[in-house]
């Protein structure tokens, strides 16, 4: 409906052009043209007379730089033209050509001027700018001034621009305008002062010895309510670091609730017949700061928090009644628990959540929470409410009710939770925000491993997690699902290959929800199949499901020919089925590496098992493939591990099943063999011999020589290298660590020198592999990386010399 | 309490006011802020709740005829308070300019600002009381331009 135009009050002015025309602009280009050119003649007006040719679209920014760089500005229009200013500024454009008229219009001695120009300053500039400097003479007389709002307004400034170094110049006014005769005065410095505290919130600076919690008192107990509505502000920043030496105020605050709810403030405070509403929710919350942990406070504030809390109730259906209720609620459950205060809360919040107004059931559920925390037995109530707002429609409602959910979980309905949560986490809601997304896989992760039912339970948990919110899990957990799947027994081998072959399986045929239905077809419930109907991943799996499935299969994949069809598959079936389903996902180099590791491994389990090459030859055609590019790859993680895979499986079935044992993963070494294993003693012979013979020695950079105790130090430091403790030699790949050639050594040890000695045996191995045919001896690990990302080297890569 | 910002925008996503306490967000952030706020404002139906989060605020909002009123809180607030708050303000700029349209708000913005910092400063409630916020706003009514 067309409104009525309300008649200007000012004469007619430019700026009524200005709101006319956005008002009636049709897109945001045509709104910066007009604003752009506004600017332009304010500049002019405002400044000198330079026009500005090289400006782009807009006509508002350019008339306005006209005006307000002419030094014949016209003062009459300052009001006007500081307007103009803010709505440049409102609309996206760079107003810093206005910073110092307003700096000069702020000491105009027209009353709508100064206010126009301050309002312009507060808008444009912040605390930390220099130009608030220009500002403090300015300020400084007008706080001393006569007429009551210029005082305000000055006090409305200072509490904005004023930064920890003016504090000084302006405190001693401000707190003499704490018993200006104005109302409207005394609360505003009120303000100023709680600003100066939160400029130096230690009294380390300006602040320093000033007994800002003396004023505060005094204003406490003003004979206006809106000057101690203001310093209840105060008290409850000051109580929020230190609660202690405000306790004492806990009977004046009592009293003044107590006042409050009996209706003894004059009727321009009620609001929608409650009195003063807003102040006693105030009072609520620093109520609430004060008693908390501390019995005594809130023995003497229950009373009168038990009569807020029935008044409010009783006051009829309004919002700002709930508020108060709500308030109130939230008060009880943070202070030191009180039986008759917690069931007068819970009944208050079994109202808020039966209500049908969402608003209303948001608050209940966030209160039911509260009191939760505090007290179980009240949620047990209220449970089949719960679930219902869980049914609800609105994202905000489900994702509080999924809160209140987590805090309720014990051990029995963990099972319950978690698929609500995974749903959740599948559904569109969740989507594009990914805070949201960590949050709730976060919230996932950690209930499932404090409330796990069964292991394998946990497992097909975790994969499911992995795979719709891989993306924003830490790496480290795939490491650690994949030590605990190590861990187990074949039972639950057997399971996770199986788990992981179906996820393959609906990885490649179908986008997402894959694992969900292989979660489904191992028994996982009707929630997580319809999830996997209805998902929205992108189709690709994650990087860290990704790495599982290849370790767990490469590890375990044998053991795929023991399962019931359909799932039963021969390893090579295995083999070609990681491969198919890694080649899809363009994974990252850690990934690749772990996919060569784990064709490695089950090409070897295959030879071992069948005594030697069968006619189909070691290794299938696309794994063969792989292979053969990776070894001539660009990066020397992949070529390495091809390379030694090439030579391994040249290896007799018998040391090759010494060396890639089946299941070795946990086992644990003894001290003995593992400094056996560090310093590669048992190759000392044939060493010796290669030397005799003429070849080089081995001279190791001077990192290694350090980590191997050769060199100290000080020669480090003279060379200008540091010590790389756990990253040495490892080319920078980050990504997940531990996922060596499953040669038995998942370091328990400290990873340095069990890394030092990988880098060492890598050179050795090198060479010494296809002559290690010396009996049952396990050289030291391949690849063994310590967790974690590699830290960026700053050393020498040392196989560059030898693939270089 | 701690209120971050306060936005009038309309249903075409036009900023009317924009109002940040202890805030310091460069205008290309603001504005920014603002375009993602009212988008998802614009997004939701009445069937929904009056709050939602975004980024590290919760926003709570109102909407009169073609404003929407946004209020961006940190968390642990009283959402029904500010709710309340929201249109409290609105009777305020009412009873001042006599029912209030998005016109009066576009004309006179410094007047609102003016409201405005009797009600709210640095983010906490000062004053709900309609008698004590229009008295010095009224004065300047009188005053010779």
């Amino acid at each position: 409906m067309l409104q009525q135009l309300k008649a200007p009050k000012l004469p007619f002015r430019e700026l009524d052009l200005l709101v006319k025309a956005i008002g009636e602009c049709r897109s945001k280009q045509e709104e910066d043209r007009i604003i752009a050119a506004e600017v332009d003649t304010l500049k002019q007006r405002l400044s000198d007379p330079r026009l500005d040719k090289t400006r782009g679209r807009s006509r508002e920014v350019d008339t306005l730089k006209q005006r307000l760089s002419d030094p014949r500005l016209d003062k009459t229009r300052g009001r006007e033209y500081m307007v103009r200013v803010i709505y440049c500024e409102m609309l996206g454009h760079d107003a810093s050509f206005a910073y110092i008229p307003a700096l000069q219009l702020a000491s105009d001695p027209s009353l709508l001027t100064k206010k126009a120009a301050y309002l312009a300053l507060t808008q444009l500039l912040d605390y930390k700018h220099e130009l608030v400097l220009l500002l403090v003479n300015t300020l400084l007389s007008d706080l001393k001034s006569d007429n009551f709002v210029v005082v305000a307004s000055a006090l409305v400034v200072t509490s904005k621009l004023i930064g920890p170094d003016l504090v000084n110049a302006v405190l001693p006014l401000v707190i003499e305008r704490l018993s200006h005769p104005r109302e409207s005065v005394r609360k505003k410095a009120v303000m100023a002062l709680l600003h100066f505290h939160q400029m130096d919130p230690d009294r380390s600076g300006p602040l320093a010895g000033v007994e800002l919690e003396r004023h505060f008192r005094t204003t406490l107990c003003d004979k206006e309510p809106s000057v101690m509505a203001a310093t209840l502000n105060a008290l409850a920043s000051l109580a929020a670091t230190n609660p202690a030496p405000f306790r004492q105020l806990i009977p004046s605050l009592t009293s003044i609730l107590k006042q409050v709810v009996e209706h003894r403030l004059p009727k321009a405070y009620d609001y929608h017949r409650f009195p003063a509403p807003f102040i006693q929710i105030k009072l609520l919350k620093l109520l609430r700061l004060l008693g908390a942990g501390d019995k005594a406070a809130s023995d003497n504030m229950s009373a009168v928090v038990a009569a807020t809390l029935r008044r409010a109730a009783a006051g009829g259906s309004h919002t700002i009644g709930h508020a108060i209720v709500y308030e109130a609620v939230r008060t009880v459950t943070d202070i030191y628990p009180n039986p008759q205060l917690l069931a007068a809360a819970a009944e208050a919040v079994a109202g808020l959540i039966k209500s049908s107004s969402h608003n209303l059931k948001y608050c209940g559920l966030t209160a039911l929470a509260a009191i939760t925390r505090v007290s179980p037995k009240y949620a047990q109530e209220h449970q089949v409410a719960v679930i219902d707002c869980l049914e609800d429609p609105d994202e905000t409602l489900k994702l509080k009710t999924l809160e209140l959910l987590v805090t309720m979980t014990k051990a029995n309905n963990v099972t319950v939770v978690v698929e609500r949560l995974m749903a959740f986490l599948r559904s569109t809601a969740c989507g594009g925000d990914e805070l949201l997304r960590r949050h709730i896989a976060g919230q996932v992760v950690s209930l499932a491993e404090k409330y796990a039912p069964d292991t394998a339970w946990f497992v097909r948990v975790m994969a499911e997690v992995f795979e719709v919110g891989g993306d924003v899990l830490q790496p480290q957990l795939a490491h650690n699902l994949c030590r605990l799947i190590a861990e187990q027994d074949s039972e639950l081998h057997a399971t996770a290959v199986r788990l992981f072959m179906q996820i393959l399986d609906n990885g490649t045929t179908s986008s997402g929800g894959a694992a969900a239905a292989a979660a489904a077809g191992l028994g996982g419930g009707a929630a997580a199949a319809a999830a996997a109907a209805g998902s929205s991943s992108s189709g690709l799996l994650p990087e860290i499901l990704l790495c599982c499935i290849c370790w767990v299969l490469g590890e375990y994949g044998s053991l795929a020919a023991q399962l019931p069809p359909p799932h039963k598959a021969s390893i090579g079936q295995v083999a070609d089925k990681l491969c198919a389903a890694v080649a899809s996902a363009q994974p990252s180099p850690a990934t690749r590496a772990h996919l060569l590791t784990a064709i490695t491994k089950l090409a070897a389990r295959q030879l071992v098992s069948q005594g030697g090459p069968g006619p189909a030859g070691v290794l299938r055609p696309e794994a063969q493939d792989l292979l053969s590019k990776a070894g001539s790859s660009s990066l020397v993680e992949l070529q390495q591990r091809a390379r030694e895979a090439a030579a391994l499986l040249k290896l007799p079935p018998t040391v090759l099943s010494a060396v890639l044992p089946f299941d070795g993963s946990c086992e644990e070494l003894e001290p003995a063999e593992l400094e056996e294993a560090r310093s590669l003693s048992f190759l000392d012979s044939y060493v010796n011999q290669a030397i005799a013979a003429g070849a080089q020695p081995y001279n190791p950079p001077p990192e290694l020589c350090h980590e191997l105790g050769i060199l100290d130090a000080e020669d480090l430091d003279s060379l200008g290298l540091q010590s790389p403790g756990a990253a040495a030699a490892v080319p920078a790949l980050g990504g997940l660590g531990g996922m060596g050639l499953g040669l038995g050594l998942m370091p328990a040890a400290a990873g340095a020198p069990a890394a030092a000695a990988a880098a060492l045996g890598q050179q050795r191995q090198q060479s010494a592999a296809a002559a290690a045919a010396g009996g049952g001896v396990r050289p030291a690990a391949g690849t063994a990386l310590k967790g974690g990302p590699a830290k960026g080297s700053s050393i020498v890569d040392p196989f560059k010399d030898l693939l270089g | 309490m701690t209120i971050k910002f306060l936005l009038l925008v309309n249903k075409q996503g036009q900023t009317r006011l924009a109002k940040y306490f202890t805030e310091l967000l460069s205008t290309d952030e603001k504005r920014a802020l603002e375009g993602e706020i009212v988008r998802k404002c614009l997004a939701r139906t009445d069937k929904q709740c009056s709050f939602f989060e975004h980024r590290s605020y919760k926003i709570i909002y109102r909407r009169y005829a073609s404003l929407f009123f946004m209020v961006g809180v940190d968390d642990d607030e009283n959402e029904l308070a500010v709710l309340e708050l929201i249109h409290c303000f609105v009777e305020v700029l009412d009873k001042h300019f006599g029912q209030v349209c998005e016109l009066d708000i576009m004309n006179d913005p410094d007047v609102v600002h003016y409201i405005m910092d009797e009600m709210l400063l640095n983010g906490c409630i000062v004053d709900t009381n309609k008698i004590n916020i229009l008295e010095p706003v009224q004065l300047l009514e009188n005053v010779p331009s």
